[in-house]
């Protein structure tokens, strides 16, 4: 894959910070989420259940 | 199958048409070829936007829209003629040997066109998008009915006033084809600002797969999915929004009066798409004071981008202002039309944690993780924006880099938030540029972890994470509306399994489609929602003629007494009356205090029966309904029989 820059100093502090905030904003963004993705799991089951029967 | 022809066709018929254009405005060759066929698309749009406003209030039918087909195709010829086509024929040859060189590139390409394609073709599945069945669609119906273009005043929507781009690309896809051209032409909309952001990210400097991974995280964004498949219009707002700050950075290159007018054409573009174009115009004004001010460019040559767009709008302004006395209606409608029903009151107060600067501050977060607790609903999918776009101005240099864009973003951004409704489909304008930066974020990650496996497995499973979240959005769009749209599942199961927003009234709306007699009229009350499923021209809706402007000139419905209505009802003759019975929240039942009052964060559908029909008739029509049984009962709305109605409404009131 072609990027931005090669490795630079402070790389692996950009590195970790980096990760460590998108795991939080995926954690976070699930956390208050629940009752969506539940709910829409089921509508998809039930349609993909549908095209079945 | 010859939907998407016919839809492909014609967007080849643009780019022929608008290339000389491009070429003309580009004497110096400052834009590549890619860009060069990118800007040549929306000017193509752009005639025939202009085709059907000249020729649709004489005549609005197949055959004048297949005429101004067949002039478009001859006017592309010469676009053809001069486009490189040999040499892009040479680059196809060389592709297989380029995928093997190249396997990243070669996924990211594959990648795009499945996930571009299936947004694509999602546009022939049949019409459920709430906007579209209220307006974008069922206005054009209305006039091809109609025969000619004007104004269905008894719907009472201001949105027929709503910069008219996508009506008049709708209006000429319902007059050759069908409702799946209309919503496919509006999707290559979305491709092209695919297309425009990978281009942006190109001329800031990136390399190909960054610039291919751009268009991708565009393309996969939930909103984005959804809008290609319909009539909706912010998705070609972001394409516009895009090629505008891309062809005022290769203005920059070339500081001529004709490249200044070609990002002005892209803002006309925009504002003649959606009137929040205005908002892209704005929020350029940073970037062309900063030139003005620093004399980097003088004023003679940047006025002929601001011209080119006002230009491009005047029409619009001109017929607007003829109609309603406001050249922008519906904006500043208390200035203007002081007393006419001010529209999208209280929509501000509806989304969003308040207009404070904390809130402001938290917007980014409160919009991409509880885009349920306080906004429009889930718009963007899994918060890979959010993720990735701050990570990549902890690169160095990109803060640099993307100045000039970031100050687009941060204006609009600012405007969108004090000055608008906070409806977070707005945003997406803005998200060809976060795309590009998530895409950088992306970059530095993978960079930063090279040849440290911990690093890289960290890089790899936060990367999996987000790509298999979102990737249940694009796959549930595809699974929902393919099977339609290539035919395998008719249209009464679709929308008996995908019910939407409100409901599309398809069964109703249908029946009364196949039973009413050439000449023959009927009532519909249901409420603010007209669905384009039922026949547009022989109703009368909610307003008898006479009264339907009510909504222009005053802020107070007329009324109608019981034996007015029923003298009326004798003399049209109404053979049907469709009204609503229940309906459908998702939102939870009350709008006061805005969406953060609302508890029903899954969005689950919630059926609410309405008592009588809460119509200015209900006094004395809902009593007659009581004593009947309706011919048929749909989800949301019921036909009844329009004799029998009249006979009971006689009865009752002698």
């Amino acid at each position: 894959m072609d990027s931005t820059k090669p490795k630079s100093p402070g790389g692996s502090s950009r590195l970790y910070l980096g990760v460590l905030w998108c795991a939080c904003v995926f954690i976070a963004y699930h956390w208050f989420n629940v009752p969506y993705y539940a709910e829409k799991l089921s509508v998809f089951f039930r349609h993909v259940k549908g095209m079945l029967d | 199958m010859m939907t998407f022809v016919f839809t492909i066709f014609m967007s080849i018929v643009w780019v022929g048409i608008g290339w000389p254009v491009v070429r003309f405005l580009d004497r110096a060759k400052t834009l590549t070829v890619q860009e060069t066929a990118t800007f040549a698309f929306p000017i193509g749009g752009l005639i025939l936007y202009a085709g059907v406003l000249l020729i649709g209030p004489f005549r609005l039918d197949g055959m004048t829209m297949w005429g101004l087909a067949g002039v478009m195709t001859l006017l592309a010829v010469p676009g053809w003629r001069a486009m490189p086509v040999g040499e892009a024929l040479s680059t196809l040859g060389g592709l297989p040997d380029s995928m093997r060189k190249h396997p990243w590139t070669t996924f990211l390409w594959v990648t795009i066109l499945v996930v571009g394609t299936s947004s694509l073709i999602q546009g022939m599945a049949p019409p459920n998008d709430y906007d579209g069945l209220m307006y974008h669609l069922s206005f054009p119906r209305y006039d091809v009915e109609k025969g000619l273009i004007s104004i269905p005043w008894d719907r009472g929507l201001p949105h027929a006033f709503f910069p008219q781009f996508g009506s008049n690309i709708s209006r000429f896809a319902l007059a050759t084809m069908n409702a799946g051209a209309a919503q496919m032409m509006h999707g290559l909309f979305g491709l092209l600002a695919a297309a425009g952001t990978a281009l942006l990210v190109r001329r800031l400097g990136y390399g190909r797969d960054l610039a291919l991974l751009s268009a991708l995280l565009y393309l996969v964004c939930r909103a984005v999915i959804w809008e290609m498949g319909s009539s909706e219009t912010d998705v070609p707002l972001s394409a516009f929004a895009v090629l505008t700050v891309l062809a005022y950075l290769a203005f920059w290159e070339e500081k001529t009066a004709r490249l200044a007018a070609l990002f002005g054409l892209m803002i006309g573009g925009g504002i003649l798409f959606k009137l929040l174009g205005f908002v892209i115009a704005l929020s350029l004004a940073p970037l062309i004071l900063w030139d003005l001010i620093g004399r980097r460019v003088s004023f003679r040559i940047l006025i002929a981008g601001p011209l080119a767009a006002l230009l491009t709008i005047l029409p619009h302004l001109i017929s607007t202002f003829l109609k309603t006395g406001n050249p922008v209606y519906p904006l500043f409608v208390s200035v203007f039309n002081p007393d006419a029903v001010s529209p999208f009151d209280g929509v501000a107060s509806s989304f969003g944690t308040g207009r404070g600067i904390d809130d402001f501050i938290m917007a980014p977060w409160t919009i991409f993780t509880m885009p349920m607790h306080y906004y429009d609903g889930m718009v963007f999918g899994a918060p890979y924006l959010l993720a990735f776009v701050p990570v990549a101005l902890l690169g160095k240099g990109t803060f640099g880099l993307w100045r000039p864009v970031l100050s687009f973003v941060l204006l609009y951004f600012i405007l969108w938030f004090w000055a608008f409704g906070q409806q977070t489909r707005f945003l997406l304008p803005i998200i060809p540029f976060l795309s590009g930066l998530a895409a950088v974020g992306l970059g530095v990650l993978w960079n930063e972890s090279v040849n440290h496996l911990l690093k890289r497995s960290a890089v790899v499973l936060v990367i999996a994470a987000f790509a298999l979240n979102q990737a249940l959005f694009v796959g549930i769009y595809t699974l929902l509306r393919v099977p339609p749209a290539v035919g395998l599942m008719d249209s009464k199961t679709y929308h008996a399994r995908t019910p939407t927003m409100g409901g599309a009234y398809y069964e109703t709306c249908t029946y009364i489609a196949s039973n009413l007699g050439p000449d023959e009229k009927y009532l519909s009350v249901t409420g603010a929602f007209h669905s384009f499923y039922c026949p547009q021209a022989p109703v009368v809706y909610n307003f008898f003629p006479d009264e339907a402007k009510w909504w222009l000139t005053s802020k107070a419905a007329p009324e109608m007494d019981a034996e007015e209505f029923i003298k009326r009802f004798k003399e049209w003759n109404f053979r049907y009356v469709i009204v609503n019975w229940a309906a459908e929240d998702r939102r939870g039942p009350t709008s006061e205090g805005g969406y953060s009052k609302r508890k029903n964060l899954a969005a689950q559908p919630n059926l609410i029966k309405i008592k009588g029909t809460d119509s200015r008739f209900s006094d004395y029509l809902d009593p007659a309904l009581n004593q009947l049984e309706p011919v048929l009962r749909g989800r949301l709305t019921a036909v009844y029989d329009g004799p029998e109605i009249l006979e009971m409404l006689q009865r009752q009131n002698p």
